[in-house]
């Protein structure tokens, strides 16, 4: 058995897969996956306060993916303290925390109240700043669009906490490199990319958006080619391990996003398509590895040949 | 497990555009409870890519249920053209069905279009266990009104409306469904389970609520994961949102903000 482990921002993880945050949700897993073999958990975003998210339809379907505006509903940091942090203690997986918010001072307060938590500094192992999301106002892609942000962001969250910190990134730029090299010099220990890409959907009967609000991420295997691409171009920028993520469906894309300069990856639509999805990406990962004579998952990383 | 391959025994057109697909699964036969669905990959491939919801339409003996869905688009069409011996993808059975815990004296069963569906295995599950269950079932046209001869052989007494006024009264179902709740022949407690187009849902929760009867209604939103997950699915109700996939497909009439 070829070894699996990877680390990244300081955290070791069994094996480089872990959901993509919004995706997937343990709680209702029981009996679809084994949580334990997860490399690492990413809960949906959290924010300061409560929030009801977008208007349905919140999604719908476009060509090998789909368009989703959700707009980040989620019961606020609180809740998440006391609902859910004593059930993920308890999980048996490492647990990195998803936070979003609409002004930097949003951001640095949850990610504070989360670290003051009593379960949380032995549950959570690392906060990911979801910098990107398409579906709300503002603090989403308005801030990873701007490296100068981007990077503020960062460093007032260093300043209030002591979580490694992932940052997640938006396709939704053309100065996605300059925000990693951004976040990198603020002090983030990894980045991830990408978050789903603006997309539009119209019903030519009603001429009216498929979606309530009109407009939406784009997810799933139609975004994977392009995501590849900005894993390869920020991983040859940045010294920090890089997370890939968009339409990986199956072992293939995963190792795909290795070669390209991963160190591990996340798994987002792909569960709504086939919830089990993850532990056969874990092992076919493994069973690759072994067929190509490869002693350890870390041999295949950022080895493209140009 | 949730997630299974069930053989098709048949799969067949019951009207126009209309199929009636019949699945071996003892699982799904035995879990399965009325208002609950199955969330289906019509395809192995990325395209199309999500699972389609279907709820489960009646338990056809200890190891067949079978599903009843029209053809809508590109995912459905596909579902029609499987054939018996295949297997399909399904994960279910899923949501929170229909209270069957108390029975009534009377169940009147209120059907607009394809919500005849997920309601054929409520009249299943009450046969002899109330004095009358009463079915509403209204369409566009004749063509629509699915399944009547299923109700009336399981001893439903149907009512029928259609919108052309080919088959049953001319008009809306809902037009009958106070005289139905004021009609004593029979006595006794009443419980209405309601499924199909939102409007005619809405209406038929306003009129059970000016009766002072319990009814519950079977939604439809666009889902993704189907589990709870994604919070694609989400109602508006008088305790916040709840998800259509996980707290229902069913809920009380009067918990949602119409
Ligand atoms: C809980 C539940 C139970 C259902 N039970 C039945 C049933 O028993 N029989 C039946 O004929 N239909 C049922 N439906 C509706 C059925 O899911 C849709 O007709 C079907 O998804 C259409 O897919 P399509 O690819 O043919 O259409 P398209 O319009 O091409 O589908 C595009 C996308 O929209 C979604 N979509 C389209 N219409 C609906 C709808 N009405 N509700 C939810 N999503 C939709 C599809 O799932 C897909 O993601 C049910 C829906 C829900 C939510
Ligand atoms: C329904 C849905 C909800 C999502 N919610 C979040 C979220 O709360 N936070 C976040 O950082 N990303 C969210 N995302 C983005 C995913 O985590 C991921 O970055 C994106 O979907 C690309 O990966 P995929 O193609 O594998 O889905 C969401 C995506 C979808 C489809
Ligand atoms: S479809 Fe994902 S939460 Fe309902």
């Amino acid at each position: 058995m070829a070894r699996m482990a990877v680390d990244v921002a300081g955290i070791r993880l069994k094996n480089p897969v872990m959901n993509a945050s919004g995706t997937f949700n343990i709680r209702e897993a029981d009996g679809l996956i084994d949580i334990k073999r997860l490399g690492a958990y990413i809960p949906k975003s959290i924010t300061l306060h409560e929030r009801t998210g977008n208007p349905v339809p919140r999604i719908c379907e476009t060509s090998s993916g789909m368009l989703n505006s959700i707009g980040l509903e989620n019961k606020g940091v609180a809740a998440f303290i006391d609902q859910e942090l004593p059930f993920l203690a308890r999980a048996g997986v490492p647990v990195i925390v998803s936070i979003a918010g609409e002004t930097i001072d949003e951001f640095a307060e949850t990610v504070a109240k989360l670290g003051e938590a009593k379960h949380a500094q032995k549950t959570v192992k690392a906060v990911e700043i979801n910098v990107s999301c398409p579906n709300i106002d503002r603090g989403g892609v308005q801030f990873g669009s701007q490296p100068e942000m981007a990077a503020l962001v960062t460093a007032e969250i260093k300043l209030v906490s002591s979580f490694p910190i992932i940052v997640k990134l938006t396709p939704n730029t053309g100065v996605f490199v300059e925000a990693a090299v951004a976040v990198e010099e603020a002090g983030a220990d990894a980045i991830s990319l990408i978050n789903t890409i603006f997309g539009m959907s119209i019903d030519i009967m009603t001429r009216k958006p498929k979606i309530g609000r009109g407009y939406g991420g784009l997810s799933g295997p139609a975004v994977k080619p392009i995501a590849v691409k900005m894993v390869y171009d920020v991983s040859r920028a940045v010294n920090i391990p890089v997370i890939g993520i968009g339409g990986i469906m199956n072992a293939g894309d995963a190792i795909e996003f290795l070669l390209a300069g991963a160190t591990a990856v996340q798994v987002g639509t792909a569960n709504f398509v086939d919830p089990g999805i993850m532990m056969k990406i874990i092992s076919g990962i493994s069973d690759h590895l072994e067929k190509t004579g490869c002693e350890d998952v870390r041999e295949i990383i950022g080895k493209v040949e140009l | 497990m949730l997630n299974k391959t069930a053989e098709i025994i048949s799969n067949l057109v019951v009207a126009s555009g209309v199929y009636k697909m019949t699945l071996s699964s003892r699982e799904l036969a035995h879990d399965s409870q009325p208002g609950q669905f199955l969330h289906i990959r019509v395809n192995p491939g990325n395209d199309p890519l999500l699972r389609r919801p279907i709820s489960v339409h009646a338990v056809e003996d200890e190891d067949k249920i079978s599903l009843l869905y029209g053809t809508i688009g590109r995912g459905t069409r596909l579902l029609s053209k499987k054939k018996s011996g295949e297997e399909i993808d399904v994960l279910g059975p899923l949501g929170h069905g229909f209270d069957l815990s108390e029975k009534p004296d009377r169940a009147v069963l209120v059907a607009g279009g394809m919500g005849a569906a997920p309601l054929f295995f409520v009249a299943q599950r009450l046969k002899g266990l109330v004095k009358e269950s009463k079915l509403l079932i209204g369409a566009k046209t004749k063509e629509g009104l699915l399944s009547v001869s299923d109700f009336k052989e399981i001893g439903c007494d149907v009512w029928q409306t259609t919108e052309d006024g080919s088959a049953g009264r001319r008009g809306y179902i809902t037009d009958l469904f106070e005289q139905a709740l004021l009609d004593q022949t029979i006595g006794g407690s009443i419980r209405v389970y309601a499924c199909g187009p939102k409007e005619m849902m809405a209406r038929t929760a306003t009129i059970a609520g000016i009766y002072n009867v319990p009814c519950e209604v079977s939604l439809e939103e666009k889902m993704a994961c189907g589990l709870g997950a994604c919070l694609s699915c989400v109602v508006d109700t008088i305790d916040g949102l709840k998800r259509v996939c996980k707290e229902g497909p069913v809920f009380r009439s009067d918990e949602i903000k119409w």
